[in-house]
């Protein structure tokens, strides 16, 4: 009787239990309290007509002053330290053991590139552009595991070649990856691309034209140029130089990349300007009509085209 | 290539978790797998159906437990009123092992029955009352009691005071899980009373006889009240002219099932169609990456309320309500 789970003895009480009927069911104990009711105290209590009644009252905080000066006005904001603590960038990190739990559980599908978007759409991860946060942070947590995809037979065991697309990476997430025969790419967002990023379809149930992306920031261009964190803004054969260099200093074997089938997917990357794969920014997405809207404007055109030459006119 | 990346568009653009991967199924192996998932489809009523012994797909079930009992039911068949089973059929523990939570079904319950009332209803105050601006007599010298309007409500004829105060709603929406979680433990309670009998079709009774029902509910020891469960809306011929003709017999369409229903009628009959979506449909709801919580505002929806009645103009009779 103890070894039984609580759902099971309870079962086994209603088996034997008359039919269960619409009387038979109510809340459980303490579920519903009874609102407090007006009693006589409850109003003035006598204080009609008295002298502080009309008076001003101090603020909460008062430690015995100035009514203006209640304890949390009376220090002044930080200025020595964190003055920039409202301009820093934060990225969410996603390990690696919580990327394997997503594949694992068929959150995630990795015969498709794994960008921002995809994780945001698993609800499992949340990335909130207005609370300054910049994308998806790889960490290393986890890299042991990476390689290994289970089933629940214990029948085959088979390594998790993604296609990642981040914002931030560490050397040994990276290496974890490709070791695994992956590929990671790091990419930036600017705010208003990672908000449709983020969540597309409020995006486009907006009717507003997909964003083109912008360049990085003075100080996170040296990042996304770098071959070491794979940058997208690198040249390719700096990427690969890197991969075999990453290799090397670890200590693994680079796996040959000779499948055909996989070799297109992880071949995907996107412009640097775009959003959303198979989507170039400026069209608008009509999910009503299930219909794209593209500009034929040339100053249109020109903007969404990222060309830094000033011939709009063209 | 250009289709490949739509392709990779498209999943970014779908907000919850789509179709689930189905695991493979368990098959026991004291038993031969028959064919087809659909008894009786094709054959004809003269014919005995063979009977189906297929392991069923629970998608993402914990099999390899052994603290918790897997839930079981018998198919049977409505063309003789002998209880002939056909098959035995496994069923999900999440949808029909459930926790026996009382206390949502209570909830349930108490949100199917009070969300559509609306009063209509609406008692006047004494502002709204006609007249009554006027002192009607001096406050002294009369021997009278002191008034201030003849609308006041000591005054007979008089506004009321804590009235009932026009049109009311007691509109509100259970939460999604809570919903959920209340037709599972219905469907729990009614499997483990014995109360819920599995069919392989309606279309396999054999006449519209209200007599030939009855008797064959009696053999069976089904209750007094029967609620058949199919997944069209359309009922078939012959359950629909026999359940005409008794008060207690009812048929409903998957989309109508509810805890009340579910409570009040004392046995529930259900296809293996019907099972089938239910459970389908149930699970999906689940295990769905989106919140369970929503908000539901008056505005989002006043448009279709609005507009509800568009169709329903009759020239002759009045709007039915």
């Amino acid at each position: 009787m103890g070894s039984k789970s609580a759902t099971e003895r309870a079962l086994n009480y209603l088996r034997r239990a008359p039919r269960v009927t619409l009387t038979d069911v109510r809340d459980n104990p303490g579920a519903r309290t009874k609102g407090r009711l007006v009693r006589k105290k409850d109003n003035m209590a006598g204080q009609q007509y008295n002298d502080l009644r009309g008076a001003g009252k101090p603020p909460l905080g008062w430690i015995w002053g100035d009514f203006y000066k209640p304890w949390q006005r009376i220090y002044p904001g930080a200025t020595f330290f964190n003055q920039d603590i409202n301009l820093r960038r934060e990225y969410p990190p996603l390990s690696l053991l919580e990327l394997q739990r997503l594949i694992d559980l068929g959150w995630l599908d990795p015969s498709l590139p794994i960008d921002l978007t995809a994780l945001c759409n698993t609800r499992q991860y949340r990335c909130d552009p207005s609370l300054r946060q910049f994308g998806v942070q790889l960490t290393d947590e986890g890299a042991s595991v990476f390689a290994a995809k289970v089933n629940l037979e214990g029948a085959s065991v088979f390594a998790a070649k993604v296609n990642l697309e981040v914002q931030w990476a560490s050397e040994t997430a990276i290496a974890a990856v490709e070791r695994a025969g992956g590929v990671v790419t790091t990419a930036y967002y600017d705010p208003i691309a990672l908000t449709a990023a983020v969540d597309p379809l409020k995006w486009f149930e907006k009717g507003e034209p997909i964003p083109r992306r912008h360049s990085p920031p003075a100080d996170l261009i040296g990042y996304y140029t770098d071959a070491r964190h794979r940058g997208y803004l690198a040249s390719p054969p700096a990427v690969e130089a890197a991969r075999s260099e990453l290799a090397l200093k670890i200590g693994y074997a680079l796996p040959d990349r000779t499948d055909d089938a996989q070799h297109d997917m992880l071949a995907a990357r996107k412009d640097p300007l775009q959003v959303f794969f198979g989507l170039a920014p400026g069209w608008v997405v009509n999910l009503a009509d299930q219909t794209l809207l593209k500009p034929k404007n040339p100053r249109l055109l020109h903007y969404y085209s990222g060309r830094l030459d000033a011939s709009k006119d063209s | 290539m250009l289709s490949r990346q739509l392709l990779f568009a498209f999943r970014g653009v779908q907000r919850c978790c789509g179709r689930p991967i189905s695991s493979p199924s368990s098959v026991a192996t004291f038993r031969k797998c028959y064919v087809s998932s659909n008894a009786g489809a094709d054959s004809p009523s003269s014919t005995t159906p063979e009977p189906v012994f297929a392991g069923r797909n629970l998608w993402r079930a914990d099999t390899l437990t052994s603290f918790q009992e897997k839930p079981q039911a018998w198919l049977s068949t409505l063309e003789d009123k002998h209880d002939r089973k056909i098959g035995l059929l496994d069923l999900h523990p999440d949808v029909f092992r459930a926790p026996p939570r009382l206390d949502i079904v209570h909830r349930n319950i108490v949100w199917q029955q009070n969300y559509r009332n609306v009063q209509f209803t609406k008692t006047l105050t004494r502002a709204e009352m006609p007249g009554g601006g006027k002192k009607p007599w001096p406050g002294k010298r009369m021997g009278r009691s002191k008034a201030g309007s003849i609308r006041a409500p000591y005054f007979r004829g008089g506004g009321i005071a804590h009235g009932v105060r026009g049109p009311r709603t007691w509109f509100y929406m259970l939460p999604d899980a809570l919903r959920l979680k209340g037709l599972c433990t219905s469907l729990t309670i009614k499997h483990n009373q014995d109360d819920l009998v599995i069919v392989d079709s309606f279309d396999r009774l054999p006449s519209p006889d209200a007599q030939f029902l009855h008797d064959l509910a009696d053999h069976r020891n089904w209750g007094y009240s029967v609620l058949f469960i199919d997944v069209p809306d359309r009922a078939c011929e012959n359950l629909a002219l026999a359940c005409a003709d008794i008060p207690s017999f009812n048929i409903m369409p998957t989309y109508g099932l509810n805890c009340y229903s579910m409570h009040k009628y004392q046995t529930l009959v259900m296809t293996h169609e019907a099972l089938n979506y239910l459970e389908e449909r149930i699970l999906f709801h689940l295990h769905r990456a989106d919140t369970l919580q929503n908000k539901f505002r008056y505005k989002d929806m006043k448009e279709k309320l609005l507009n509800e009645g568009e169709g329903e103009d009759d020239p002759v009779h009045a709007p039915f309500v």
